[in-house]
């Protein structure tokens, strides 16, 4: 039987010395306030050992300085790692998706650059198939029951709404959906599970929810609306749970996760 | 027993670089290559793997202007030394694969199995690809691939086709998706992994463990 994945979320930021930059570990309160919080190779070990379904890596600050700094980190990870990786953040073009792919990334997140150049997710579900695509919305409530899709990491409205430009990515291509609520993201408040349900009705692919995890609850409350996957960052990185304590949360609410052998 | 020398067949079918790093994690040394070895190279190799995501129809295109189709089955098949196919790899084995097959024709595969690839059968609400972590169940727990294993455990699978072997003694292991799948296929030292060894954690890595086990003739 398929299980539901557990996904914890490494979010890249450059910290600046006098021996110049480098990338760290950070944690994000609604795509705001980053804190650094340790190094992302040692994090993702962590995690591994933790029986992570799988990681999510990206790249916060999507500059060309730290791109090469991404490059750099996903080939540690994927060196060290037989963990699944989504990879993604400041992606622009085809040869990016290349770039990342090369050095290990299993699946490109795409998120601003599909916006503007949708025809993107057909060239790279082309090339490299549906399964290496995953199409990330980031959510605001449109405030009359809908969603809105933000761009640029949150700070501009990407004049779409949520579910219609999802299953327009998916119709091109995208072999999953990754959604985060803007406004949960670092808040411990809970997923946005009436946008769960709602994805997971409209799209015929795999959703993962992300934004919003405070507590094991919020991991099944998610499982429960649909998702496939719950994506959660600042929950794991802060170590009041780890992966196997919450899996465990999880398996004993009756949902099928991946047991410790 | 010699530690084993792993040839990486690296036709462009998408990213070798974890299938080559989680072998480097093994024993074993591990070359990669563009093109197919002469057969004097080839003969320093005991193990081959096929990895590659995508579609079948893409992939072998790839493998013949690669040149590696006529390596695989003329050079390495003959002489019985142990293949693992990974993913689209192991689809590639089959006789015939009907992704991205122009108006709806097969597309011949190498032929190394008998068997055809085909879109996985799922209803009602449950959607493809079929991607995440899900239990493998052996027919045949003394096969060398096996060992060690438990009799249920999950490995790691993102696809939308799966491989159906007209003999079903060539199926070593299945899963369940809407419908079981076969999810290993085997014939002589000819091996094939649905799922993803190289993204599977400690069970991927002994299943790989037990591929280079094999005795290379």
């Amino acid at each position: 039987m398929l299980k539901r994945r557990l996904i914890p979320k490494l979010q890249l930021g450059l910290s600046r010395s006098f021996r110049g930059a480098r990338p760290v570990l950070v944690v994000s309160r609604q795509f705001d306030n980053r804190r650094p919080i340790g190094d992302p190779l040692s994090q993702a070990k962590i995690y591994e050992a933790q029986m992570a379904d799988e990681l999510i890596l990206v790249d916060l600050e999507r500059t060309s300085e730290s791109w090469p700094m991404l490059l750099q980190t996903l080939e540690s990870v994927a060196g060290a790692l037989a963990t699944p990786l989504a990879v993604g953040g400041g992606v622009r073009n085809f040869e990016q998706v290349q770039e990342l792919l090369d050095r290990g990334a299993d699946k490109v997140v795409l998120n601003s650059a599909a916006v503007r150049q949708p025809s993107l997710i057909d060239r790279i579900a082309g090339a490299y198939g549906s399964q290496c695509v995953v199409l990330s919305l980031d959510t605001r409530s449109n405030g009359s029951g809908g969603w809105q899709i933000w761009t640029d990491a949150g700070r501009l409205d990407g004049k779409r709404e949520a579910v219609t430009w999802a299953q327009e990515a998916v119709d091109r291509g995208a072999g999953e959906v990754l959604a985060t609520a803007i406004d949960r993201d670092g808040t411990g408040i809970g997923l946005d599970i009436a946008l769960t349900r709602k994805l997971t009705q409209e799209l015929g692919v795999p959703l993962t929810i992300s934004g919003g995890c405070g507590l094991a609850e919020h991991f099944i409350e998610g499982y429960r609306a649909g998702a496939a996957a719950v994506a959660a960052g600042t929950f794991f990185a802060q170590r009041d749970q780890n992966p196997i304590q919450c899996r465990s949360h999880i398996h004993n609410a009756g949902i099928s996760i991946r047991n410790c052998h | 027993m010699r530690r084993p020398s792993v040839l990486v067949v690296d036709a462009g079918l998408g990213n070798i670089g974890s299938v080559v790093a989680a072998l480097q994690r093994l024993n074993c040394s591990v070359h990669s290559s563009p093109t197919p070895p002469s057969p004097g190279a080839t003969d320093g190799f005991s193990h081959a793997v096929l990895p590659g995501v995508g579609a079948f129809a893409a992939g072998m295109e790839a493998l013949k202007s690669s040149a590696w189709e006529a390596w695989i089955k003329e050079m390495w098949w003959q002489t019985d030394r142990p293949l693992l196919g990974i993913c689209l790899g192991m689809q590639l084995l089959a006789s015939e694969g009907m992704e991205g097959a122009p108006d709806g024709d097969a597309v011949p595969g190498l032929d190394l199995i008998p068997g055809r690839v085909e879109r996985l059968s799922v209803a009602g609400n449950m959607v493809l690809p079929h991607v995440g972590w899900n239990t493998l169940h052996w027919h045949s727990p003394a096969n060398p691939l096996a060992q060690g294993l438990p009799e249920v455990g999950d490995m790691y699978f993102i696809h939308s086709y799966a491989f159906r072997p007209r003999d079903s003694a060539h199926s070593l292991a299945d899963s369940d998706y809407g419908g079981s799948f076969t999810a290993v296929v085997g014939r002589g030292a000819c091996y094939g992994v649905q799922f993803h060894p190289e993204k599977s954690q400690r069970l991927g890595r002994r299943l790989l463990e037990n591929f280079l086990a094999l005795p290379p003739c």
